[in-house]
Formats: C-alpha cells, sequence, structure tokens
C-alpha cells in the first residue's frame, strides 16, 4: 500500500528538529568522554579493577576491560603480512516453512581458502546439511530462525576446524560478525546443547592454534565508553541514566587510528563471560581498513589464545589490513566476501534442492502438498519470468 | 545434383513425359498460367501442352513466357559476388520462375486410372468413346503440365495415313506428326497465308498434293506464275522443283491461257480460249478499277446487250469504230454509221461515255484468247466445256496463265472461268437434290493473289465471294492463297474454315488472318515471331485446335511417303503409260 | 555428448531456457552449438546456444579498481565462473523411443541436473531425416541472432557430415531457410551471404 507521504512530512521535520538537538547534547558527551580516555589512558590497573567490581556487584555489565595496552594505542599494521593460509567461512539457511510443499531446512556453508603471495589458486569448500525429520521438530514445534541460525554458526566454526587441522600453521579462521553468539532463547535445552558444541568447535581450533577471528564490519558497539561510563559512577546497563548513550566507541577511537592501524586490545566483558572462559575468553580490537580521506572501521573479536600470541595478533591484523584493501572502494576482507557467495542459497537453487526432495518423496509414494496458497501469491510477484 | 532435382516432385501419369510445370491460374476467359519447372529453353512459344487433371486431359498452346520472382529485387540485384554459386542457385531455383501462358483449347476424359476397379465402372458408364471437346472448364490448381506425346497428337489430330488425315508439319519440341483432315479441309474455304518469301508456295504445293493424292476432291488451280503444274526452280535456292503434273500424270491437266501457249518450254495438256459469246457485262464491270472505267459503265453495257442481246454485244461492240464520221447531207460531220457514237445515239446512250468505255475496252478486245464464236461453236466452248467436265470426272486442272501475267487476264480469267463452275455446279446439286443425279464431285478452286479478286470494292461483284459465301452447299469452295489478308474482305475472311498461316509482318494482316475466330488474340504475337519457310500455325474450323508446326518440306522424302517409292519414275514414262 | 557443468537454471518454457554454468574457457560451449538437455522423463530436448554473456559482477567491478594480488586473479579466473550466462533456444526434442521431432518441446525443463554438447553422432542424429523445418523456429523467433545462429548451425552441421552427405543436408537446410525467408529480401540475403562465407 503507499505510503502517507503527506502524514509523514511533519513528522520528518519534527525529527530534524529533534536530530539537532541530539547533536549538540552528543558533542558534549563526546567531549567529557575523551577527556576521561585521556585522563585514564594510562591506568590499565585501575580501570581493570572497577570492571571486576562491578562484575561482583552483579551488575548487568557490556563492556570492555584493557588488557596491556594503554586505551589510546594505536598500532600500525606490517605489510605485506607474512605467509600463512586464510580460511573464511560463512553460512547460509533455508528456514523450514509450513507454507511450502515439503517441510525441510537447510544450512548451506561455504569456506574460501586463500595463501597470499604462495601463488596458488585459492579453493572453495561447500558443506550443506539437509535439515529433516527430528531436526525439524525441537519441542514439538519447526525450528527457530535463531536455532537455526545457531545450528549454522557452529557448523562453520565446526568445519573451519576440521579444515584447519589440515593446514600448515599458521592458519587464520575468519567468520563475519561476532565471535561471542547472540541468539535467543538461550534456556532452551537444544540452544544449550547447539552452544555446547560450538564452544567444543572452538576448543578444536584453540588446540590446532588456529588464529579464529569474527569480522565486525561497521561496528557500532559502545563497549570502551560503557567502560568510561562506569568511571562516572552509572549504571552501565540502564540506557535512559547512562551518561554516554549514543556515543560508539568508534566515534571516540575512530580519529585515533590511522589508516592501517589498529587500537589497543580490550577484553569483552559480558553476561557471557562465563561460558567463554579459559582459552576462549573474548577479546577485540578496532582496526582502520580505510584511506585518510575514506577511513574504514572494523572491530575484529578474538580468542585469548589468539592475544596470547603476539605474533599472531600481528599477522591477523596484517593480514586483514591487506585483504580489505583487495576489495576496492569498499574495504572488506576478500575471503569473507568470496565466502559468503559460496555460502549463499539463491532461489532457483532452493526450488531445484525442492524439487529433488519432492521427487525423491513421490518416488516413494508420499503424498506431497501444495505450496499453500499465501505462499503462492507471494511467489508470483517474487519469480522472473521469460517473456514468451 | 542439378537444380532440378530439387524441384517439387511432378509426376505426370505417363512416365516416359516429363512434367514441364504445373497449373497456377487463369481461366477460361484469359488464358491459364503454368508454372515452368524446367529451363525455360526447353518450352517455346507455340509449344503444344497437355493438362493432366483428375480424370481430364486440356489441350492449349504455349502463347506467351513471362519472367517473373517471388520479390522484385530477387531479379533486380545480382548477387553474385554476395553469395557462393551454389547458394546463388538455390536462391534462383526458388525465388526466380518463368510462367507459361497457355491457350487453352480442347479437353479430354480420360477416365480413372487404367485398371482400377473405377476405371471399369467408368468405361461400363460410358455411352460413346470420349472425344476431344471444345474447352468448357479448368484444370485445378497445380494441375501437371506436359509437353503432348504423339499420342496426344494422335488423339487431337488423327494419325497420319488413316482415313482422311493427311500430314502436313510436325510438332517443334518433339517431331510429332500433325494432320489436317482433308474432308474437312475441303469442306469450307480454306486459306493459306505468309508475307512474301514465307514458303507459301510450298505450302500450297504439298497440301494440293494431298489433296490430289486423297482424291475426293478435285482441284481447279488458277496458277498465275506457273508455278504448280511443271517443274520449276527455287527462287532463292536455284534448286528444281517437282511440278504436280510430274507426280501425279494422268491425273493433273495443265491447261494454257490461249493458242499456242509454252508452259516453261512444255506444252500444255490443252489451251483455253473463250467465246465473245462468254463475256457478260459483269465481267467487264469487274475490271472498273483495272480499265479505269467509268460510272456510267453498267448504263452503257447494258444498253448494249437491250441492243444486241447478251451473246452478241461484246462481238457488236468489238467491232464499232470509235469516232468513225461520215459527211452527211449538208456536209456536217456526223457519226458513221458502224461508230460508236451512232449507235450510242441510238441507244439513248451518253456518246462520250459509250465512246469512252469501247476505247478503254481495247485491252479485252485485243485480248488473243477471246475468239469469235465459231458457227460450229466447238473449240473455244469445248475448251472451256473440256475443264468442267475434266474437273467432273474426277481430274485435276492446272490452269497456267503462261505469258499472261497481268492483273487484267488474271481477273477476267478466273472470274470467267469460275462463273462457269458455279452455273454448272449448281445445275448438278440441283439435280442431286431433286433426286434426279449422282451425288456432285467437290471441287476446290485455288485461287493465288486473292486479295485481287476478293477486295472489299470487288467483293460484290466477283463469283469468288459469292463461292466464299455460299457454294459449299454446292460442293465449291477457294482455297485462298495469299500475302495479303488484310486486303481481302472480311466477310470472306470470316468464312474460311482452316487457315494456314506462315510468317506475317504487318499487325492489319494478323489482324485479318485471325478475324473471325474467338479469343485468339494471343495468337497474334506468334504469327509475327514464326520461322520464316519453317513453321507455321493451323488454325480455324477446320484443325481441332490451333496449332504450331514445322513445315513439311517439299523434297523426295514427301514424295516418297505421299506416293511410296514408286513416285520417282521419269515423268515422261508416266505421260508414255498413260498414252500422251 | 560432452557433459557440460551447469550451476543453475534461470528460466525455461517450451522455446527455450536460460541457465548459468560454472564453465571455463575450454569447457563453454560455443555460439550456435547443438546442446542435450535429458529431462527427467526419459525424453531429451535439443536446442541450440545463441547467447552467452557474462554477467555483470558487482565485486570484479571493485576490484577492478583495486591493486589485487595473484590469487585473487587466479580465484576469479578459476573459481568464479558462476555467473556465465547461457541461452539455449530448443529446436526439436527426442522421446523415449529415440524418435525425433522438429516439434515444440512438449514441456520444459523443470529442474535441470545436467545438460550436454552434442556430439557428431548426435548432430547426425537429430538433423538425418533430411527435413530442416525446425529452422522455422529459429527464423521466426525476433529475439534470437538469426542471421548468426543459422550460419553458426549449419556450419556445425557441415564439421558433422561428410561428403555427399553433407552437401545434400546443406542443400535441403537451404532449400528450407529459402523457402522460409523467401519474403524478407533483407533477411534472406544476410543469412545466405553469410552462410556462403562458410562453403
Amino acid at each position: 500500500m503507499p505510503v502517507n507521504y503527506l502524514e509523514l512530512q511533519p513528522q520528518i521535520t519534527a525529527m530534524g528538529a529533534e536530530t539537532n538537538l541530539r547533536q549538540a547534547e552528543l558533542e558534549a558527551r563526546l567531549k567529557q568522554c575523551r577527556s576521561l580516555l585521556d585522563q585514564h589512558n594510562d591506568d590499565l590497573i585501575g580501570l581493570q579493577r572497577m570492571v571486576e567490581e562491578a562484575v561482583a556487584q552483579k551488575k548487568i555489565l557490556r563492556c570492555a576491560a584493557p588488557v596491556n595496552e594503554p586505551l589510546k594505542t594505536h598500532v600500525p599494521c606490517h605489510l605485506p603480512a607474512s605467509p600463512c593460509t586464510i580460511l573464511a567461512a560463512d553460512g547460509s539457511q533455508i528456514i523450514p516453512s509450513a507454507h511450502e510443499s515439503v517441510l525441510f531446512g537447510l544450512i548451506n556453508v561455504g569456506v574460501f581458502r586463500i595463501q597470499p603471495g604462495s601463488g596458488n589458486v585459492p579453493s572453495e569448500i561447500t558443506n550443506s546439511t539437509l535439515l529433516y525429520g527430528d531436526d525439524l521438530y525441537v519441542n514439538d514445534q519447526p525450528p527457530s530462525e535463531d536455532l537455526i541460525g545457531l545450528l549454522r554458526d557452529v557448523r562453520e566454526r565446526q568445519l573451519l576446524a576440521q579444515l584447519a587441522q589440515q593446514e600448515p600453521w599458521p592458519v587464520i579462521a575468519l567468520t563475519d560478525g561476532q565471535l561471542e553468539l547472540y541468539h535467543q532463547p538461550r534456556n532452551q535445552e537444544s540452544y544449550k546443547d547447539k552452544f555446547k558444541d560450538y564452544l567444543k568447535a572452538l576448543d578444536d581450533l584453540a588446540v590446532s592454534e588456529v588464529i579464529t577471528a569474527g569480522y565486525v564490519s561497521r561496528p557500532r558497539a559502545d563497549l570502551v565508553v560503557n567502560m568510561l561510563s562506569l568511571l562516572a559512577g552509572a549504571e552501565p546497563a540502564a540506557t535512559e541514566a547512562r551518561p554516554f548513550a549514543g556515543i560508539s566507541d568508534i566515534t571516540l577511537l575512530g580519529s585515533i587510528l590511522q589508516p592501517g592501524e589498529r587500537s589497543a586490545i580490550f577484553r569483552l566483558q559480558s553476561s557471557s563471560s562465563a561460558e567463554y572462559s579459559g582459552k576462549k575468553a573474548l577479546h577485540f580490537f578496532y582496526l582502520n581498513v580505510g584511506t585518510a580521506s575514506m577511513p574504514a572501521y572494523a572491530r575484529v573479536e578474538m580468542p585469548l589464545w589468539v592475544v596470547e600470541e603476539p605474533e599472531s595478533v600481528n599477522l591477523l591484523h596484517s593480514v586483514l589490513v591487506e585483504q580489505a584493501r583487495q576489495a576496492g572502494s569498499v574495504p572488506y576482507p576478500y575471503p569473507l566476501i568470496r565466502a559468503h557467495e559460496i555460502a549463499v542459497v539463491r532461489m532457483d537453487e532452493r526450488q531445484q534442492l525442492t524439487a529433488m526432495i519432492e521427487r525423491e518423496l513421490l518416488k516413494r509414494g508420499v503424498d506431497v502438498k501444495r505450496q499453500s496458497e499465501k505462499q503462492f501469491h507471494k511467489g508470483h510477484r517474487a519469480r522472473t519470468r521469460r517473456s514468451r | 545434383m542439378t537444380l532440378n532435382d530439387k524441384k517439387p516432385i511432378l509426376q505426370a501419369d505417363d512416365p516416359q513425359n516429363t512434367p514441364i510445370g504445373y497449373v497456377i491460374g487463369g481461366g477460361l476467359k484469359a488464358n491459364l498460367f503454368v508454372r515452368l519447372t524446367r529451363p525455360a529453353h526447353e518450352v517455346q512459344e507455340g509449344g503444344f501442352v497437355v493438362l493432366e487433371s483428375g480424370n481430364w486431359q486440356f489441350y492449349g498452346l504455349v502463347t506467351d513466357l513471362q519472367l517473373g520472382a517471388v520479390d522484385p529485387r530477387y531479379a533486380e540485384i545480382q548477387n553474385r559476388e554476395r553469395l557462393s554459386a551454389q547458394v546463388s542457385q538455390l536462391l534462383a531455383s526458388q525465388t526466380l520462375y518463368t510462367n507459361l501462358e497457355v491457350l487453352p483449347a480442347l479437353m479430354l476424359e480420360r477416365g480413372p486410372e487404367p485398371g482400377t476397379e473405377e476405371y471399369e465402372k467408368w468405361r461400363a458408364a460410358l455411352t460413346e468413346e470420349p472425344r476431344p471437346l471444345p474447352i468448357k472448364t479448368v484444370p485445378t490448381h497445380h494441375a501437371v503440365a506436359r509437353l503432348a506425346s504423339a499420342g496426344d497428337v494422335a488423339e487431337i489430330f488423327g494419325v497420319p495415313g488413316e482415313g482422311a488425315n493427311f500430314e502436313i508439319g510436325r510438332t517443334r519440341e518433339q517431331d510429332h506428326p500433325v494432320c489436317i483432315d482433308l474432308e474437312k479441309f475441303v469442306q469450307r474455304s480454306s486459306g493459306i497465308f505468309g508475307a512474301t518469301g514465307s514458303g507459301k508456295s510450298f505450302l500450297t504445293r504439298i497440301i494440293l498434293a494431298g489433296l490430289i493424292k486423297h482424291n475426293t476432291a478435285s482441284v481447279l488451280v488458277f496458277d498465275m506464275h506457273n508455278e504448280y503444274g511443271f517443274d520449276d526452280t527455287a527462287s532463292d535456292t536455284g534448286m528444281p522443283v517437282v511440278g504436280l503434273r510430274t507426280k501425279f500424270p494422268g491425273r493433273v491437266i495443265v491447261a494454257g491461257l490461249g493458242r499456242g501457249a509454252h508452259i516453261r518450254q512444255h506444252n500444255p495438256d490443252f489451251h483455253l480460249e473463250f467465246n465473245e459469246s462468254d463475256i457478260q457485262p459483269e465481267d467487264i464491270e469487274m475490271l472498273t478499277r483495272e480499265l479505269n472505267l467509268r460510272e456510267t459503265t453498267p448504263t452503257t453495257l447494258e444498253a448494249l446487250v437491250q441492243t444486241f442481246g447478251p451473246e452478241r454485244w461484246f462481238h457488236e461492240f468489238k467491232h464499232m469504230v470509235n469516232g468513225a464520221v461520215i459527211e452527211n447531207d449538208e456536209g456536217k460531220k456526223v457519226p458513221a454509221p458502224e461508230s460508236v457514237a451512232y449507235w450510242a445515239n441510238q441507244a439513248g446512250v451518253n456518246p462520250m461515255a459509250a465512246e469512252g468505255l469501247h476505247s478503254k475496252m481495247s485491252r479485252v478486245f485485243n485480248l488473243p484468247y477471246i475468239v469469235e464464236d465459231d458457227p460450229n461453236q466447238k473449240i473455244s466452248v469445248n475448251s472451256l466445256r473440256h475443264i468442267i467436265e475434266a474437273l467432273k470426272s474426277g481430274k485435276h486442272v492446272v490452269l497456267s496463265f503462261g505469258d499472261y501475267e497481268r492483273d487484267l487476264d488474271y481477273l477476267l480469267v478466273s472470274n470467267l472461268l469460275t462463273r462457269k463452275i458455279r452455273e454448272a455446279w449448281e445445275e448438278m446439286t440441283n439435280q442431286y437434290r431433286g433426286k434426279d443425279g449422282a451425288e456432285p464431285r467437290p471441287l476446290v478452286i485455288a485461287v493465288e493473289e486473292a486479295h485481287k479478286l476478293l477486295n472489299r470494292e470487288m467483293a460484290s461483284q466477283t463469283s469468288f465471294s459469292t463461292i466464299a459465301r455460299e457454294m459449299r452447299k454446292y460442293y465449291v469452295t477457294l482455297l485462298i492463297i495469299d500475302q495479303r489478308p488484310s486486303q481481302i474482305y472480311d466477310e470472306v475472311m470470316s468464312q474460311l474454315g482452316t487457315r494456314v498461316s506462315g510468317w506475317l509482318g504487318d499487325e492489319n494482316d494478323i489482324a485479318a488472318v485471325l478475324s473471325g475466330l474467338a479469343g485468339r488474340d494471343a495468337l497474334r504475337g506468334m504469327l509475327a515471331r514464326l520461322q520464316p519457310k519453317e513453321e507455321v500455325l493451323l488454325l480455324g474450323w477446320g484443325v481441332p485446335m490451333p496449332i504450331l508446326v514445322k513445315s513439311r518440306r517439299y523434297d523426295q522424302a514427301f514424295w516418297d511417303s505421299l506416293l511410296g517409292k514408286e513416285s520417282r519414275r521419269d515423268a515422261a514414262q508416266s505421260l508414255k503409260e498413260l498414252g500422251f | 555428448m560432452n557433459p557440460i557443468p551447469i550451476g543453475r537454471l534461470l528460466r525455461a518454457n517450451t522455446t527455450g531456457c536460460a541457465l548459468g554454468c560454472k564453465v571455463t574457457q575450454g569447457s563453454t560451449p560455443s555460439f550456435g552449438d547443438m546442446v542435450i538437455i535429458p529431462l527427467t522423463n526419459q525424453n531429451k530436448i535439443y536446442g541450440l546456444v545463441y547467447d552467452i554473456h557474462i554477467d555483470d559482477d558487482g565485486l570484479v567491478n571493485q576490484l577492478a579498481a583495486a591493486d589485487i594480488s595473484r590469487e585473487i586473479i587466479e580465484d576469479n579466473r578459476r573459481n568464479r565462473n558462476v555467473p556465465v550466462e547461457m541461452s539455449v533456444a530448443f529446436i526439436g526434442w527426442e522421446d523415449p523411443q529415440g524418435r525425433v521431432h522438429h516439434t515444440r518441446v512438449p514441456y520444459p525443463p523443470l529442474t535441470l541436473d545436467e545438460i550436454f554438447q552434442c556430439d557428431d553422432e548426435e548432430v547426425r542424429k537429430f538433423t538425418q531425416n533430411g527435413s530442416f523445418g525446425y529452422l522455422r523456429a529459429v527464423l521466426r523467433n525476433p529475439e534470437l541472432p538469426v542471421v548468426d545462429l543459422v550460419t553458426a548451425h549449419l556450419r556445425q552441421i557441415l564439421a558433422a557430415r561428410s561428403g555427399i552427405d553433407a552437401g545434400q543436408a546443406l542443400e535441403a537446410s537451404l532449400v528450407e531457410v529459402i523457402a522460409m525467408l523467401k519474403d524478407d529480401y533483407p533477411q534472406m540475403m544476410d543469412v545466405l551471404s553469410a552462410v556462403s562465407e562458410i562453403l
């Protein structure tokens, strides 16, 4: 249905006005935040203790904690990066739908393997898992999108662990997005089960000493800001009272990072920290993969076992910058672009898979119901047709 | 692999007859159109074609060939640079074509495939043997067209030698013999036409030979140039040309005009003379143009007859003296009693007119072959009657004019003779009709330079036009031989049954030959394109359908086939045998 | 039959289809090649490739601007070949009894397991009955590059047959083409002059 632009116009005007106000407000906050940053740049011990105390008080906390680098650290990368094997993984899924003719799900994971500087032709690996039968009934219900997403994340890391075992060190295993999974509902058995699998996969990666990292582009996190707001005495979780609400870490730190530079490494403190224990403890740094005129930031998450090896961190840092720049005008690590391409399930592939399943079922005398009417009509608009 | 192997598969019913195309359109009023599937040079204008359509066969004559193209650009634009030779040829075979225009004339019901059940049924249902009929309907689209086979030609024109069939030539494409039915030929007047040098005389000789051989009619030939009787020499090749008398000794009599005539160093069998009493005023009137006579002539002649009677007027008028005067008692010059003027005054006729007539008639008076009546009435009457008796009894006469080659002689003599013949034959016919005598023997009078006798001016005056118009009732027909048919009175032309025409150049002559025949415009162009001395077109009532033939050669082979080998006997020998 | 690896079927109806192929320089069918698509119900569809193109690839556009490594170049050359899109015009089909029909296919491919390049034997089989009426569908389709397609197809036929047989086939096919294009002089001359060049 058409949008009522007339009705919206005054609202847009109001929005503009409000934004101006907010802008001013934000600038003030930023100024304050910056001064705190300067003030406490070297007070690493003090800040660590502050965070621990907050944890002990069982406050709901999601922030950064310094490790051993001053807050305003910025480290240049060393190019060209040293030789290594990059395994980048991405996944896509088909959510089972009651509207389709057959109930099934799919998890499709793609891995792109490249050895920069070696001259070897990069390769592609695909792993496809069909979800059917019991997979489709979790607590007597078809699985949610979240659960399937979790399954996918698990498969990604499992596949990486599997493949990494066959590679000589050093291996960098990359995925898009956080390493810290964020899927609801957490309390269900199915979730807990899968989460365990995930952690196991991480363990496997640790054992193989794989430099594992999650790459978050356009990061909007405010983890360091939240840490600083503790100094201001505020409850970090309460959004209305937060002193530095609206300021992201990049707003704060971005200008410090020159093209190719990384920020200090921080520990990630969150409600799931307990689960990512030991070597798996999650850390991160910020990275500028852009140019002087066009900075492009990313947040790179990695587990403790990587942080403990400065060589690994340097390698990871350099490789990411190098690979991101290969992508041209919109910097993003090339291997992750390709992994995504490999993983993606197109509409016609989905149709083909559906047809294959239908064929198999029909062959066995199973009555395949037709598409639901709603789906049929939705499909009409989506599909393209040849002209005759 | 040739171009033509890829044509649509056409099959004529008789596998020996190659199809040449198929019908694509046309109709009864206009002509039929046939798409040619053979190279164009295989078919020519005048070709005799057969169209096979179901149970019927249609017979027609090719009157035009037209080039066509599916799109004019295929014809206009040469594509040899753009296309390979093979492709170019394939393209041409499918986009360029030739259409024939066919004048349909006859149709014949052949029935279904022989040997099948339908065929038996059809045969059983027939009341009479199917004959070729004048065309009443059209063949279907895509009816197969082929050249006429020997069988087709024989079906339509007859088998040579059978009955009265006389081979007059052969089809041009495939050399099948074409016949005319001589019985039919003599039932109406007919004509042989063609420009000078187109072979008319030879054609005439051939037909005359046929008629003489067939012998159901007698032939009287007015041989103005002494060509037909005795042996001659061809004007162009210088080769000897055999005469009719040589080949038919005893049956052909050559008459010479005037006592002492010599025809080509031969003596004629007898000499023809006329009596003065034979000449009638109409004979003189016919010479109006020749003698430049006035309108007063008929009156004057009438007066002469009144005065002296029909048998004496000529003699008396001849012996009058023009301008004779004597002195009368007063010493004035007055016409002498023997003068023309004297008589004119007596008869109430204008003396000047009479004198004028007399002087103009001097040419006639001086003709040596008009002789005084012998009181015994033996000689000239005999010779005129001699001719008639000969003709009645089945002989053939060639009247050679010898040295008398002027128009005056020709006009006068032929008219005179024909008048007598007409009288004789009318009498015979009336007797026959009154059950008082035998059926008269048909007579054909062959007239050369017919336009001199049968032009519009003369038409009412000569006996010829009467003969042409009426005399078939009386068993006399004409055979006109002429190179200016446009000058012949068109009423006469339209009476002609069979017309045999060689090449004609003049539009009017062509139109004249075709006059009276419906729907023959298509043949106009054909007449102008005939090969002189080689090809003739047969058309008219006497032939089933128009057809173009290669005319027969008048040579030894002709005589051998006509008379058998014994015709080679020496002429003198034959004469001897017959007592001449 | 030479298998062509394919990625996916994009569009299909009874007159043709478009498919995405994962092919390399060596295995790509050429313009005008005859291909066979076996269907699940034992029928086989015969078609002619009339379009091969590479889709616009956003990533490649981006990459082109940057200084890229050898490995990435190789990656693009060897691995990222999916966006070759091939369009096929159907010219006939074969029933389970092995009889070849030169008519519109009764149903389009629904799932595409395989598509094969025809070898000489198959080209002969399809054209053996000497009738080239199937060219009608090609010649009358305004979306096809008729001149080049017919020429390429005829060239393939000539290559698949030898001697007199080839000559006969060529002539029969040209007769058909001429019969169909008679009313269109410009197109006729375009097709024939192109064909003349290969003779």
